[in-house]
């Protein structure tokens, strides 16, 4: 399998603080892979580590095949990036803007340029510092989209966008997935759901784990036990069971490595005195939830191990 | 290319209204400045900075003089600030630009609208004020060199290491302070210990080494966008410029410089001990009261015919019979010129005031050493002075400046020079007494006055906002009536003769059994009275 983005032990200090440690993110050729944390967890700095505004502290990182740290001039021509938090000129006129752009990339689609200003709805003649916020991502999207990259490196794209423009810039984005990769960061699981082909999950300057989404959905289910008669929390759980709880005749728990065959089977043998043994699907969020929780000790599965969560690319 | 002409067209498109500002200055500095010129009647001559002083007109040519840096200050940092390097939002950074097209495309821009605009704007003033601009290419190239390193790459360092102008402009804040800083440094020294040698070195130095901090400050910040590191160097370049306030290397290179008179061959000009009637060395305070100040008189004879001795330092030697020796640094020499025959002059050096206690018990032993420049007549040339502008050789354009209260009277010249100070020129013209009678026939005294203009080696140009140079020979004796006012009138024949460096050397006087003066109390006037 070849990656569009690898990075091997990456870390990055700011003075005495880690914003990434020990990083390993492998983004598989097109694949549309979300990186999704908290705030603050360390996504915005990968992503400029690998757009080479910033350099590794220790490790390594590949972009298309380049270390990172040698990212810059033509070969930015083969990555779209697009974050909330970057400038624009402002003082430009959409369709100048536009213009301007077009003479810095060969591969510039003037066709694609058109549909997406048409697809966006974008106003040529207005000035970009007289645009509502997502009218300025649709802008920054159709400039960053109109050359055909490669790789489309997004942070925090949608947030704060209202619906109909979230809708309007994925379906801009998905309508281009097919000939590229997408790596996007957010803190919203549920505007990357839907689309993601791919997640990791990063906290506090840590991956914790990475997985093909419908891998990720497939194994976890939220497990609810009926029993006969009270429930206590059972011990001795396996390490791949998070948050047990137990009460009155009902024993909870999220099941991290669930499979139709082995799971039925495994958990009839721990609960023999269940009426009922109902497995879930869980969506994305309740996913992190009990990830996240189970990482800050939060809960019931402080008595078991840690969940071992392989990365199944 | 297209890159660079991309980016150079949105700057130019983005801020026109600068370059717009900037270019109107140049115009109003060739209209204003060369109208300086036509301005009759000076009251006095208030020499390099007359142009401040001289009613509306030089106020306009002078506010227009320091507005042009400012805009260009503007000019820079809003192109530079464009595409700013310190920080990691910028809409730049992810997309194909190449730093080399970028800074290509700054040059461009800096070279269309600051460079070309100034260019022709210096050829233009040239033409006005009646030189060739074709004859002083090298001059105004060099003017242009001495812009990019004193004015323009510094700008542009301390732009590419800033956010916004607001920044630069408290970075510049800081700058001046620290200069202030190390000239109240360099004031607090005692000074018998500053020098103020001729610049040998120095002067170049410091342009090189700003010139090259600056390039380096430029290339790390665009190359590489390391912001620590641009800091880091221009630090180490105030630090470098500061230390020239404690530390001048002019002063380490005289002896270099200057070299020992071989035995046999003949002093650029003899000093002698001259201690006759009232002229009796003196001794006081210097200004800072820290140090004394000896004067010594001499006898200056032996310049050779053709030639003209400057001295430029010295340095002074001081043993007496109990073993005791002290050596001065080498010092300035106060700015005299000696022509052949002799002539009485003064010798000044400072010490500190110990050594003067310690040294003033006994008689003394004096080597005063001089570093002194032979220059070598080059041309003369003698001119009826006209009552309009006329060339002269080697000086450029000059006109009579004439009394404000009688301008029939001339008190002297006002010259134009192309590109920098003229070569060094003694000028010199008979004097009339009683005043200039219209259609009187002149009355010439036999009384000579004299005057020096310009420098020694003036090089292809000083760095100027303008590229006609001012300066102005006094020629005249004030007085109460006509009888005392001496002058120069339309017809009188002044001599212009140029001198040009021939070569520099280092002798020796010696003065056995000189007795160091008492102090004169109170007042830094020298008391000189008879031993």
């Amino acid at each position: 399998m070849t990656f569009a983005i690898r990075t091997e032990n990456l870390v990055k200090r700011f003075g005495s603080t880690v914003a990434l440690d020990d990083v390993g993110v492998e983004v598989p050729e097109g694949a549309i892979y979300a990186l999704v944390g908290p705030n603050g967890a360390g996504k915005t700095t990968l992503i400029k580590l690998l757009m080479n505004i910033f350099r590794p502290s220790t490790g390594s990182a590949t972009v298309l095949g380049l270390d990172s740290r040698r990212v810059a001039s033509s070969f930015l021509s083969q990555i779209g990036y697009v974050s909330e938090n970057q400038e624009a000129p402002d003082w430009m006129r959409v369709g100048e803007m536009l213009r301007y752009y077009r003479n810095f990339y060969s591969d510039w689609d003037r066709e694609l340029e058109t549909q997406l200003v048409r697809q966006f709805d974008l106003p040529l003649d207005r000035k970009l510092k007289n645009l509502s916020r997502g009218m300025r991502m649709k802008a920054a999207f159709a400039s960053s989209l109109a050359y055909r990259p490669r790789l489309i490196v997004l942070d925090e794209p949608l947030s704060g966008l209202d619906p109909l423009v979230r809708d309007e810039l994925i379906v801009g984005l998905l309508d281009r997935a097919p000939e590229t990769t997408v790596f996007l960061s957010s803190h919203d699981l549920a505007e990357i759901e839907g689309f993601s082909s791919h997640v990791g999950f990063l906290e506090k300057g840590r991956l914790l784990f990475q997985e093909e989404m419908a891998s990720l959905t497939a194994r976890f289910r939220e497990v609810t036990v009926t029993l006969n008669g009270s429930a206590t929390a059972p011990l001795g759980v396996p390490a791949s069971w998070l948050q047990v709880e137990a009460a009155d005749s009902v024993v909870r728990f999220v099941h991290t490595n669930y499979s139709e065959d082995e799971s039925a089977a495994e958990m009839a043998g721990f609960f023999p005195a269940a009426r009922d043994i109902r497995a879930d699907a869980m969506r994305l969020r309740e996913i992190f939830l009990a990830i996240a929780k189970s990482n800050r000790g939060v809960g019931q599965s402080e008595i078991n191990t840690r969940p071992s969560l392989e990365v199944r690319a | 290319m297209r890159q660079i002409l991309a980016i150079f067209a949105k700057d130019a498109r983005r801020f026109w209204l600068e370059i717009l500002i900037c270019i109107s200055l140049l115009i109003a500095l060739l209209l204003v400045y060369p109208a300086t010129w036509r301005v009759e009647d000076l009251p006095v001559d208030i020499s390099r900075i007359r142009i401040f002083g001289e009613g509306p007109t030089g106020l306009l040519a002078g506010s227009v003089v320091v507005l042009i840096p400012i805009a260009w200050l503007v000019l820079i940092a809003r192109a530079v600030h464009c595409e700013r390097l310190v920080g990691n939002t910028q809409f730049w950074l992810t997309r194909p630009y190449d730093w080399r097209k970028l800074l290509g495309a700054k040059l461009l821009y800096l070279a269309a609208f600051l460079y070309v605009p100034f260019f022709v704007a210096q050829c233009v003033l040239l033409r006005e004020g009646g030189f060739h601009p074709f004859h002083y290419l090298g001059g105004l190239l060099f003017n242009l060199l001495l812009l990019t390193a004193v004015g323009v790459l510094p700008l542009v360092a301390l732009a590419t290491i800033t956010t916004g102008f607001g920044r630069l402009m408290l970075v510049l804040l800081g700058v001046a302070l620290v200069i202030v800083a190390a000239a109240v440094a360099n004031s607090a020294m005692p000074s018998y210990v500053t020098s103020s040698v001729p610049d040998i070195l120095s002067g170049n130095l410091a342009i090189g080494v700003i010139f090259c901090g600056s390039l380096a400050t430029a290339i790390v910040m665009y190359g590489r966008r390391r912001a620590k590191a641009g800091w880091l160097i221009l630090l180490a370049l105030t630090l470098v410029m500061c230390s020239t306030a404690f530390f001048d290397p002019d002063s380490a290179l005289v002896e270099r410089y200057y070299p020992e008179l071989s035995s046999g061959s003949a002093a650029p000009v003899a000093f002698a001990y001259g201690a006759q009637g009232l002229n009796q060395p003196g001794a006081t305070f210097t200004d800072d009261k820290r140090g004394v100040d000896i004067a010594i008189p001499m006898l200056a004879s032996g310049v050779q015919d053709g030639y003209v001795a400057i001295p430029e330092a010295l340095r002074v030697i001081m043993t007496n019979a109990a073993g005791a020796r002290w050596e001065s640094p080498w010092q300035g020499f106060a700015e005299e010129r000696f022509l052949p025959g002799m002539r009485a002059t003064w010798v000044h050096f400072r010490m500190r005031r110990s050594v003067y206690e310690q040294f003033k018990a006994m008689p003394v032993t004096l080597r005063v050493s001089i570093a002194a420049t032979m220059a070598r007549k080059a041309s003369e040339s003698v001119i009826p002075l006209p009552d309009a502008d006329f060339a002269v050789p080697e000086i450029g354009v000059c006109k009579p400046t004439r009394w404000m209260l009688s301008p029939d009277e001339i008190m002297g010249i006002a010259c134009r020079s192309a590109m920098n100070n003229p070569r060094l020129t003694y000028v010199s013209a008979l004097w009339t007494s009683g005043g200039c009678k219209a259609g009187a026939a002149l009355d010439l005294n036999h009384v000579m006055i004299n005057n020096w203009v310009g420098e020694l080696d003036p090089g292809p140009a000083e760095f100027g906002i303008t590229s006609v140079w001012d300066a102005h020979v006094n020629l005249s004796r004030p007085g109460t009536n006509d009888a005392e006012r001496w002058n120069l009138c339309e017809g009188t024949p002044m001599r212009f003769t140029q001198y040009l460096p021939a070569r520099r050397l280092r002798d020796d006087v010696t003065i056995p059994s000189f007795h160091l003066p008492e102090l004169a109390i109170g007042d830094k006037l020298m008391l000189v009275l008879p031993r």
